[in-house]
């Protein structure tokens, strides 16, 4: 009899914790354009963050002055491009 | 309480279908609401999971014998702790213990990302809930934990843990094993999201980072214990024996390593995404396989303690893994192909790609090697088994190799290495492994492998040391700081790096610790009270042997008194154990042999009591000097820090 009680609280519980959201008026869904936007972001930081490793690494003297410069110049060109597709996809939104 | 455990895991699994289901609808319909419940679904199931498992641990503490697998794994004598450590002693069990850390990762992966990864969050809940479904069935249909005894019979006393898994780092070892191998779910879904959703840039990588490095830590943490269990409690003197469920878990740890590193490059560079996809569906497969391997009994095994007939239940399910990976990795695969290409064969890319093709090559040995007595039967009709020696042969060249990348590939840079950076950072390490090499042949060593070992660890060790060495003087030059706070800093703001060099130095004195394997010496004698025998250098006296009678067990406790140069070095005290003694059945008690070791930092003295003759006071004694070895499980500690401080969230970086 215990177990059958156990039982019947623990099903009341569980459904009435998963139906709750269908109880709500319509949410609205995440905005994706946000979420594309976000991972651009972070693929600035991502070349940011290499751009000082390399200078690090430079002023460590585990790279020459001819890679750092180089590794600098292309990764430099890649965050160009990143800032500029974040900027157009702004205004878009906007 | 048994039928309420039952229940809540039918109800389990109704939920998990329901969730999957849920999230279906959600993906076609896009009414929000639904992935919230679907969401709640899986929160659910967890809750559920987690009660059986809590009832099921509270009756084996409570000794219920009703239940057949309390009855099957713990006695009344057994101890607390081992009682607790039953639930993963068993078969049904230890199914309701992977289902119970699943569920733990469930339910983090949601809450953490409720409010994240809306696109890939869907495909992530339905396929963990699927695993987890899996499971569900494996416990509520073939190997239930609260299946009752058989109708009629009532259980006085149950049949008790076996003696070789009352050890307390058997109590850690699986547990850690199991974090390792459920936890390799969690990057397997979000890149099975990844490519459900198409969402195939960084994202999937950036949320799975940590959840892999944990993973890969407690795989690693799992199977060093795993060794450190058998060097205590087996009784061979060894930590590593090639069985193949030590391989089972050695195969995803290879191929997880691989990914690892991989990940960096796509991180960094947007390269390898098929690859990558490739390397975490392999691994998790093989986590799978890992667990078929252990519960199916295909292949014979020391871990025998639970085989069944659940073989081709896993076969099925590791079938659907690779159908539908493989099947969506070639549906994606012109969206996965990254744009990008290596710019040079001397660069750090290169160098990564390099040792991900020798880890997978040595997974591949070791999947070869293990699965070979099963393959061989199958085409000739006659198993043929594969030994250490076939292992060692392929293993220890390879295992060379890696720990050469280990030094080379932080010397390499991003995209291209000039010939003058090349010169510059590899002079220093190329001669420190030179006199590393040099000094091992002057003092003796001839063995080609254990020379190249300690050479190719010195070379590492250099790079690494100047690496740090580097680091210091550039914070020390540029912030005037004191070197002891420079190093501090240049760890904490580039905790991944010099994390994975800590992991790398780890790995450098487990290499060394192996070569140590290489000098052992052993001996046995017969010998009574009184006797006197030597073995490198030491001189070893047996002084006395005493009986005593435990809960658990009857013990012979023998008393040797070590001497080294005629001074007295250490006691050691092996002992030859009877469990379940006051059984009436002979079958059913246990001999086992508890060894004795003293540890230094050099050499281990290694006692074994292997029987006595009760007659004539007789007994046999083995004595191991095991060089190294400590180096073996400092390692580990090295490896455990460095990732730890690599998995560390770091809020900026120099």
């Amino acid at each position: 009899m215990y177990a059958e009680f156990m039982l019947l609280i623990t099903f009341v519980i569980i459904v009435g914790f998963i139906i709750q959201p269908l109880l709500l008026k319509k949410v609205d869904k995440p905005d994706y354009e946000e979420i594309t936007l976000e991972t651009l972001k972070l693929s600035k930081k991502v070349i940011y963050k290499q751009i000082k490793e390399a200078e690090m690494e430079y002023e460590m003297g585990n790279l020459s002055e001819e890679d750092y410069i180089r590794t600098r110049n292309s990764l430099k060109e890649e965050a160009s491009s990143v800032i500029k597709i974040i900027e157009k996809k702004s205004v878009n939104r906007t | 309480m048994v039928v309420y455990g039952a229940t809540l895991l039918n109800i389990a699994l109704g939920l998990a279908v329901l969730t999957i289901g849920l999230m279906v609808v959600y993906l076609r319909k896009g009414d929000y609401r639904l992935f919230l419940a679907g969401q709640r679904t899986a929160l659910g199931i967890s809750f559920l999971v987690f009660l059986a498992t809590i009832i099921l641990v509270y009756n084996l503490l409570k000794s219920n014998f009703s239940i057949d697998y309390v009855a099957k794994y713990t006695s009344l004598e057994t101890p607390f702790v081992y009682k607790l450590s039953a639930l993963w002693a068993g078969q049904s069990g230890s199914l309701l213990f992977w289902l119970f850390i699943l569920s733990v990762y469930a339910t983090i992966v949601v809450l953490q990302n409720r409010f994240r990864y809306h696109q890939l969050m869907p495909y992530v809940i339905s396929v963990m809930a699927t695993i987890q479904l899996f499971f569900l069935l494996l416990v509520n249909i073939a190997a239930n934990p609260f299946k009752p005894v058989d109708a009629g019979i009532t259980v006085i006393d149950g049949m008790g843990l076996n003696p070789l898994l009352q050890n307390p780092t058997m109590a850690i070892h699986p547990p850690v094993l199991y974090l390792g191998y459920v936890g390799f779910s969690v990057p397997f879904a979000f890149a099975l999201a990844a490519l459900f959703s198409n969402r195939l840039d960084a994202m999937w990588i950036q949320s799975i980072r940590r959840w892999t490095l944990f993973t890969w830590l407690a795989l690693g943490c799992g199977i060093i214990l795993g060794g450190y269990w058998a060097y205590l409690e087996l009784g061979w003197g060894g930590y590593w024996a090639w069985d193949p469920v030590e391989n089972a878990s050695l195969m995803p740890w290879l191929t997880g390593t691989a990914f690892v590193h991989s990940i960096i490059i796509q991180e960094k560079k947007n390269m390898l995404r098929v690859w990558n996809m490739v390397l975490i569906i392999t691994t998790f497969v093989l986590s799978i396989f890992g667990t078929f391997l252990t519960r199916s009994g295909i292949v014979s095994s020391v871990h025998s303690f639970t085989q069944s007939t659940l073989g081709p239940m896993f076969l099925g399910f590791l079938l659907l893994i690779i159908a539908v990976s493989v099947s969506l990795i070639i549906f994606r695969l012109k969206d996965l192909r990254s744009e990008k290409r290596m710019e040079s064969f001397i660069s750090r890319e290169s160098g990564f790609l390099f040792n991900n093709v020798i880890f997978v090559s040595l997974c591949f040995a070791v999947f070869w090697g293990t699965l070979f007595p099963v393959i061989s039967e199958a085409v000739r009709g006659t198993k043929v088994t594969v030994g250490a020696p076939f292992f060692n042969q392929i293993a220890v060249p390879i295992g060379i190799i890696l720990l050469l990348l280990t030094g080379i590939g932080p010397l390499l840079a991003w995209r291209h290495t000039s010939r003058k950076s090349l010169i510059r950072n590899f002079s220093i390490p190329v001669v420190v492994g030179l006199v590393t090499f040099l000094i091992s042949f002057f003092f003796g060593i001839r063995s080609l492998y254990p020379l190249m070992t300690i050479g190719i660890s010195g070379f590492v060790t250099g790079t690494l040391v100047m690496e740090f060495y580097r680091g210091i003087r550039v914070r020390v030059k540029k912030f005037d700081e004191s070197p002891f706070a420079a190093f501090i800093r240049i760890v904490s703001k580039n905790r991944s790096r010099y994390g994975g060099y800590i992991v790398h130095l780890g790995i450098v004195l487990m290499f060394i610790g192996f070569v140590g394997k290489a000098f052992d010496e052993d001996n046995e004698w017969a010998l009574k009270v009184g006797d006197q025998v030597e073995i490198a250098g030491y001189s070893i006296t047996l002084t006395n042997v005493e009986e005593e009678e435990r809960p658990n067990h009857f013990a012979w406790i023998a008393s040797l008194r070590i001497e080294k140069n005629g001074k007295h070095y250490t006691d050691l005290y092996p002992e030859k154990r009877i469990y379940f003694h006051n059984n009436p059945d002979p079958n059913r008690r246990q001999p086992h042999s508890e060894v004795d070791i003293h540890s230094s930092f050099t050499e281990d003295i290694y006692s074994i009591f292997g029987r006595i003759d009760t007659e004539t006071d007789i007994i046999s004694l083995k004595i191991m000097v095991n060089r190294l070895i400590m180096l073996v499980w400092i390692g580990g500690y090295f490896l455990l820090i460095g990732t730890v401080i690599a998995f560390w969230p770091s809020k900026s970086s120099v």
